[in-house]
């Protein structure tokens, strides 16, 4: 395996040194290393240091996937806990950075982590955890929730 | 290069909110989506890419208890997925009263629903979106149907003629493109021929190669038809005229077809007393016959692959397989469902209050959940496949 190195450096200037395997688990790295092999050092200019360090311990722990299943199942858990790390404005910048950097898995990872988080919340939740603005005037709002009236209005709690 | 990163949820690049939008379930999706308006475009430019089937509940007929449950609207269902287990969704009227009228099938989101004067029609449970189908009197092909002043039906065929009160509309199936809104219907009237309809038509046409109309389902242009006499065929119905593409007998030594269309007798006293045709995810085709002991109750389930060899298979793999619907879903990480299990609707068993599952591993029926049978009509539930329609 090549232990060759390679200096990764942030929109703020911070640089980390990564192995070339790791390195190459950001695609848009592993696409420059191919147009010119020689480059040693890459500026990253949509992520900051914060956010790169957070995508290369990814990396780092994703890059020898194995097949078993046990294997696969400590990464899992591993993933787990890593996206419990984040806060919601933390995971807005992981997702742009693994869009940017072009890695897949952790784009998945991130996507299904937002999801999971959106699940059971109702509209106004949302907007208050993702701190989002309700863009809607009344008039739309109604439109768009008559619509899918159906996903707001619960009909008689069962009994467990 | 985009060179700024936004700050705001709102301002996310709408393939990135894809990526999130077609991971949350259903009912999240439609909840999502009314968040802000970037959200709701991002909404319209995917679908959720899992599906998990759900449960349509049809409103018990009040008029005997005296509204009583004032709330309980008789034109609106109640929804329950199996993901949501403490949760029950209701439908908006729907503008159908569904203690007359009876939900044939479904496809996606939308019903086929027959009224009581045998007027067919398909409805879309969450958009209410309606299409008429033809008459049932208007018939292309030998078979006539006939209406008599006092509302009963005069069906002949050659030299066959019997007068019925109720048509017998077997194995009805449908599909419906969500976009163009094309869409075929098929059911077999009773076992003297099947019939379809497609976008456009205005009567119904007959199918002149199959009859003993057993169980059919319609999957990707293609009709599975089992008849009575234990043939199966697919039609392809890609084109204008459909096309007889593949037929082969479907026998096991040890079962001896009688003539009668229920009951018949296999080994140590179970009962075959449903025989159905499921699609799988993959293609394969399977014959799934319900088995009942006839004292006990007891039920379990018979699935055979039916080619390139008639044979026994004693797992589903990751599938569930869904009766109601002759398909199999793949179950893959999907929370609520349950591999390897066969989803029965409200009229299987005699266990009538609530809804089970057989799990094929260990051919046991596993209740799912307890339902209120004097609010629901337990016996018409079935299970769907929701989908979005936007409109």
């Amino acid at each position: 395996m090549s232990s060759n190195k390679i200096v990764l450096t942030s929109s703020d200037g911070e640089s980390f040194e990564v192995e070339e395997v790791v390195a190459r688990k950001l695609q848009i790295v592993g696409h420059m290393l191919e147009d010119d092999c020689v480059i040693n050092e890459i500026p990253l200019q949509n992520v900051t240091g914060d956010i790169l360090s957070m995508v290369i311990e990814y990396c780092k722990t994703h890059v020898d996937e194995e097949e078993s299943e046990e294997a696969q199942t400590k990464l899992k858990t591993w993933d787990e806990e890593f996206m419990k790390k984040f806060d919601i404005k933390t995971l807005l910048q992981i997702i742009l950075a693994a869009n940017y950097l072009n890695v897949k898995g952790l784009l998945d990872l991130v996507s299904q982590t937002i999801a999971d988080t959106i699940k059971d919340y109702t509209p106004e939740q949302i907007r208050e955890v993702f701190g989002v603005e309700n863009d809607y005037t009344e008039e739309e709002e109604a439109e768009v929730r008559k619509e899918n009236a159906w996903a707001f209005d619960e009909a008689d709690t069962p009994k467990p | 290069m985009e060179n700024h990163n936004p700050n705001s949820w709102s301002d996310l690049p709408l393939d990135l909110l894809n990526l999130v939008f077609e991971r949350l379930s259903f009912a999240s999706f439609q909840r999502a989506k009314s968040v802000c308006s970037s959200w709701y475009s991002a909404s319209r430019q995917c679908v959720p890419k899992k599906q998990i089937p759900w449960l349509i509940l049809f409103p018990e007929d009040n008029n005997n208890n005296n509204n009583n449950n004032n709330n309980n609207n008789n034109n609106s269902c109640k929804l329950f997925n199996p993901d949501e287990k403490q949760k029950l969704y209701k439908t908006q009227d729907l503008g159908v009263e569904f203690a007359k009228s009876v939900c044939l099938a479904t496809y996606g989101s939308w019903l086929l629903t027959r009224d009581p004067r045998y007027n067919l029609y398909i409805l879309n449970l969450f958009t209410q979106e309606r299409i008429d189908l033809p008459s049932v009197e208007s018939q292309l092909g030998i078979t006539k149907i006939e209406r008599g002043l006092d509302d009963w039906f005069h069906v002949s065929k050659d030299h066959f003629q019997r007068q019925i009160k109720e048509l017998c509309i077997r194995s009805p199936v449908i599909w419906i493109d969500e976009k163009t809104k094309d869409y075929i219907v098929l059911w077999g009237l009773g076992g003297l021929c099947v019939l379809y309809s497609k976008k456009g038509d205005t009567a119904w046409n007959q199918l002149p190669e199959i009859s003993h109309c057993l169980h059919m389902v319609y999957k990707d242009h293609k009709l599975y038809f089992s008849s009575s006499e234990n043939i199966f065929t697919i039609l392809n119905f890609s084109r204008e005229v459909p096309q007889q593409i593949f037929q082969c007998g479907m026998d096991l030594l040890i079962i001896r077809m009688s003539l009668g269309r229920r009951c018949h007798r296999l080994s140590n006293s179970w009962f075959v007393d449903e025989t159905k045709l499921v699609v799988t995810v993959t293609g394969n085709v399977l014959r799934v016959q319900r088995m009942l002991r006839p004292r006990s109750g007891i039920q379990s389930f018979r699935v055979c692959k039916v080619f390139p060899k008639y044979e026994e298979v004693d797992s589903l793999g990751d599938e569930a397989l869904l009766l109601d619907l002759g398909v199999t879903v793949l179950v893959n990480d999907i929370e609520g469902l349950k591999r390897n299990c066969i989803y029965l609707s409200g009229s299987h068993g005699k266990k009538k209050n609530g809804i089970f599952i057989f799990n094929f591993e260990t051919k046991k029926m596993e209740l799912l959940r307890k339902f209120d049978c004097s609010s629901v009509q337990l016996s018409r539930a079935r299970w769907f496949l929701p989908s979005l329609t936007h409109t």
